[in-house]
């Protein structure tokens, strides 16, 4: 359902790259306000985060499954985001396309995303209607109905997704080709919207045994945040998730890659896209890896903000892009840095590509300014604020840190591990993740459709 | 815990209304006269500010000047260039904005509480000593008239500026507001700086800022650089012109895959007493995903994902509005139907059922709405804007829970009966011209907001 637009300045160009959020870099905490909160895991497994926020009458639920397109069968592609469609249609007892009525007559809001790593349902309700969350949540949690109607319906609703996610959008192919390269070798090397063709095959049992295996208490996370009463909640927690057994506790493959051995280097003709397109990954850390911070940190100093390195060469100064940005983006066991230029009419996309290992170069030989550094950290710590801001960002982030880490507390203490981060780290990494030609370049050309 | 088992037959809505009060706010005076509004939330170190002026595109004389003149603030003073602007807010991580919208322009910032005096400091000087450098103008009107080409491609921006030129004809409304390739290309820097000193440094101007702050040191900080300004000219923009009639458009793009609809009409804004009961009507009619309308034309008929409608409000002017995207062979259809079910609503009876599922939707909708500090200032910025009372929240959040069944009828019947309507389709005009003509006599909209018959 959620779509996270990547590059979306001036409606020129939205891409996919997951269905749903990668988006997990900038929210955690500033150390001005702690945030508070208390946990349970109840015998089944479930674990829950409880958030009082009184700031507004509103309440935000998120349930985090660790499931995503890395945990699907290699032939079965696209499962995890299939039954984030599913998972809207109908339950035992919840009749088919009733939730998002229930949501909508009780004044809420719903969405949800699938990543690589995960898949996460949310709720947004006017304080009084958390009991209607939890109450959905559950049903869907054990009480799914995975039958002929709801599957064929979705699996016609995914293909017209696709078509309009990936086949009619300019660059849309950018992020399958760009997974397929970078995570060569691993349960990334697909992407979550997957293949309409391993949907189409799949037969219902498929589909059952796939819930079967990762909808169960001891595989997900509920976080409730806003304005409500804790014990309250309890009740409700315990009345419609305890009645639930463990699951079967899933075994997961050691995470393997391939090494990048050269260069990848691929021209793709582009009837949708208007103006050409370099795109540029190579591999980068992990989420909570020792060098995330610092890159983190170092691609805020060549890409955040009109000041940032690459705007003022490439869009201000040289003029040949009209974009041109560098971002991390981190999963679970391993990760990417991407690098694009949209260029100006007229422009050559090799310039552009060029005038970017130029400036990554002469980071490294000349080193960082102190101006630069007090920035980097600024905007991090800004960032961090931010993704405090409501009560579903505040949930958002209390799951992933526990899905991720273990530990929900990392949202008043990741910071930390930010500031650590020295100027020394940022030419460290420069070196080790930028310094490299095992990287995969992409340039999309575009091309007049055939009369 | 003694629990039962849960009832999973009836999904445990509650009918309970919840209760809102508007966040506390502060009324202020500049010793200049300068208005603010100060809305103080010390949960996060975050601070928004906004100098809002009461000059926006309704003003212009060249399509798309507000909009550009407006950006140009942030691109150069006497004593910044571009760069430099750029290199101040992004350093201490401030989000510094200047926009333009129709009817007025506003400067500002959200950051770190403690950068505030910073962030301010560099917004000051690009309100009082903008440079409008003729490199820079060029620059930005490249840019801009790359984005036009852009957005004419896009049937729902080309459906909706031949809608605004079509129920506003003839009135400061009835134009392209972000400009068009030709009236970007005439902009010089001396419309630019007719524009800043004649309206921006001539028009009411006022500040809102909510977030974590103190507030004496606050207006110290404001006393300091908000300077005075002249005495505005008389507001001379008349009322909006009435529709008589089906006005039928096309806007075109070629070989368009889908048609982008809008039906609409005048209606009435914020100030008006009716407001939140039409709100609550419009919702039961078009406003969300299970109203009559999205019911009509998705569930029942097929011919569209989704249709809704909704009512834009500004200072001048306001109107009723309708839109969808249908495929090309259900258009004549889809805009049939439209019209249909505004006839039968206007004078139709509700259920009570539906009439109290409206109310908790546009209830929670409303509640979600006024979250973070942020959107407490968005709504702030409102009242100044549209010389609303400070209970106006309160008010509306009560009245669309207390006005009752029998009041009703008479707000359906009078803004909801489609007795003049714009009927706009954007798409391939082969398709549309046999399509559209049932519906009275069908005039061409071009890119520049000109009807043509």
């Amino acid at each position: 359902m959620k779509i996270t637009t990547l590059l979306s300045k001036s409606g020129m160009i939205a891409l996919l790259f997951v269905v749903g959020l990668a988006s997990f870099p900038n929210e955690a905490s500033g150390q001005a306000n702690q945030i508070k909160f208390e946990e349970e895991t109840l015998l089944n497994g479930l674990h829950i985060i409880y958030n009082v926020d009184r700031s507004a009458p509103v309440v935000a639920t998120i349930v985090y499954y660790k499931v995503g397109s890395r945990d699907e069968n290699p032939e079965r592609t696209g499962f995890a985001h299939f039954f984030e469609h599913l998972m809207f249609e109908a339950t035992e007892n919840i009749p088919r396309s009733t939730i998002d009525k229930y949501v909508n007559e009780a004044g809420g809001s719903l969405n949800a995303s699938t990543s690589f790593d995960q898949t996460v349902y949310q709720f947004v309700m006017p304080s009084n209607e958390l009991k209607l969350a939890l109450w959905i949540e559950s049903q869907r949690m054990r009480k799914l109905l995975v039958g002929e109607v709801g599957v064929e319906t979705q699996r016609g609703v995914v293909k017209e997704e696709r078509k309009n996610r990936v086949d009619n959008q300019p660059y849309g192919t950018l992020f399958e080709k760009m997974a397929a390269n970078i995570f060569v070798g691993g349960s990334y090397s697909w992407t979550p919207i997957g293949s309409a063709q391993h949907i189409d095959k799949a037969t219902i049992q498929e589909f059952r045994d796939f819930y079967d295996k990762f909808y169960q208490p001891n595989n997900a996370t509920l976080c409730i945040s806003g304005d409500f009463n804790v014990n309250v909640a309890k009740k409700y927690v315990r009345a419609y998730f305890n009645i639930y057994p463990k699951g079967k506790v899933i075994e997961r493959e050691d995470f393997i890659l391939d090494d990048i051995t050269k260069e990848y280097r691929e021209e793709v003709q582009d009837e949708k896209a208007q103006l050409p397109g370099v795109f540029i990954g190579l591999r980068g850390p992990q989420v909570g890896h020792k060098d995330y911070y610092a890159v983190s940190l170092l691609t805020n100093i060549l890409a955040a903000g009109e000041s940032s390195r690459i705007y003022q060469r490439i869009v201000d100064k040289d003029q040949s892009a009209v974009q041109a940005s560098v971002m991390p983006i981190s999963l679970q066991y391993s990760g990417m840095i991407f690098l694009y230029g949209i260029a100006g009419a007229g422009k050559d996309l090799g310039d552009i590509e060029e005038a970017m290992y130029d400036e990554i170069q002469k980071l490294i030989d000349d080193g960082i300014t102190d101006e630069e550094f007090t920035k980097t950290k600024n905007i991090n710590e800004a960032r961090f604020v931010s993704g405090k801001k409501n009560v579903l960002s505040k949930a958002r982030s209390l799951a992933q840190y526990y899905a991720y880490y273990g530990d929900a507390n990392m949202i008043n203490t990741e910071i930390d591990k930010y500031n650590a981060v020295t100027k020394a780290d940022l030419i460290r990494v420069a070196k080790k993740y930028f310094d490299t030609d095992k990287r995969v370049v992409l340039t999309y050309i575009p091309k007049k459709p055939d009369k | 815990m003694n629990i039962t088992a849960p009832d999973w037959t009836h999904p445990p809505i509650s009918v309970q209304k919840p209760t809102f009060r508007f966040p506390k706010f502060e009324r202020r005076q500049l010793s200049n006269g300068a208005e603010l509004l100060l809305c103080r939330d010390n949960t996060q170190p975050l601070i928004n500010l906004k100098i809002l002026i009461d000059s926006g595109s309704v003003h212009e004389d060249i399509p798309g000047l507000a909009s550009l003149a407006a950006q140009m603030l942030l691109r150069g003073t006497g004593s910044r260039s571009a760069r430099e602007i750029a290199e101040a807010t992004d350093s201490i991580a401030a989000q510094a904005y200047s926009t333009a919208t129709w009817d007025s322009t506003g400067l500002g910032f959200s950051c770190m509480a403690d950068f505030a005096k910073q962030a301010f400091d560099v917004i000051a000087d690009c309100l009082y000593d903008p440079k409008f450098e003729d490199s820079e103008i060029g620059r930005l009107k490249k840019k801009t008239i790359a984005d036009i080409r852009h957005e004419n491609a896009d049937t729902n921006y080309l459906s909706g500026l031949a809608f605004g030129c079509s129920m506003y004809k003839g009135h400061r409304y009835g134009h392209a507001r972000g400009g068009t390739e030709a009236s970007i290309g005439s902009i010089s820097r001396s419309d630019c700086l007719g524009w800043y000193e004649g309206r921006l440094m001539n028009s009411k101007l006022s500040v809102i800022v909510s977030g974590n702050f103190d507030t004496d040191e606050l207006v110290n900080m404001l006393e300091s650089k908000i300077l005075e300004q002249g005495s505005p000219s008389a507001d001379t923009i008349p009322a909006q012109p009435e529709i008589a009639g089906n006005n039928v458009v096309i806007i075109a793009k070629e070989k368009a895959p889908q048609t982008t609809v809008r039906i609409g009409m005048p209606s009435i804004g914020r100030n008006n007493a009716d407001y939140p009961a039409l709100q609550l009507l419009n919702t039961i009619f078009g406003g969300y995903f299970m109203s009559r309308l999205n019911h009509l034309l998705r569930e029942t008929k097929g011919y569209t994902y989704g249709v809704f409608s909704s009512v834009a409000a500004r200072k001048y002017g306001s109107a009723f509005v309708i839109s969808t995207n249908v495929g090309n062979e259900h258009v004549a259809n889809a805009i049939g139907d439209s019209i249909s079910e505004m006839k039968h609503f206007a004078g139709g009876k509700l259920d009570h059922e539906e009439v109290e599922r409206a109310r908790q939707y546009l209830g929670g909708s409303f509640l979600r709405s006024v979250e973070s500090p942020k959107q407490i200032a968005t709504m702030l910025n409102s009242l100044l804007l549209y010389g609303l009372p400070d209970s106006y929240f309160d008010d509306f959040f009560r009245k669309i829970n207390e006005v009752t069944a029998g009041e009703l009828p008479e707000v359906q019947k009078k803004y909801l009966e489609p007795n003049g309507l714009v009927i706009v389709a954007a798409g391939d005009p082969e398709v549309l011209r046999p399509q559209l003509a049932r519906f009275g006599d069908v005039k061409l909209c071009d890119t520049e907001g000109a009807i043509i018959n």
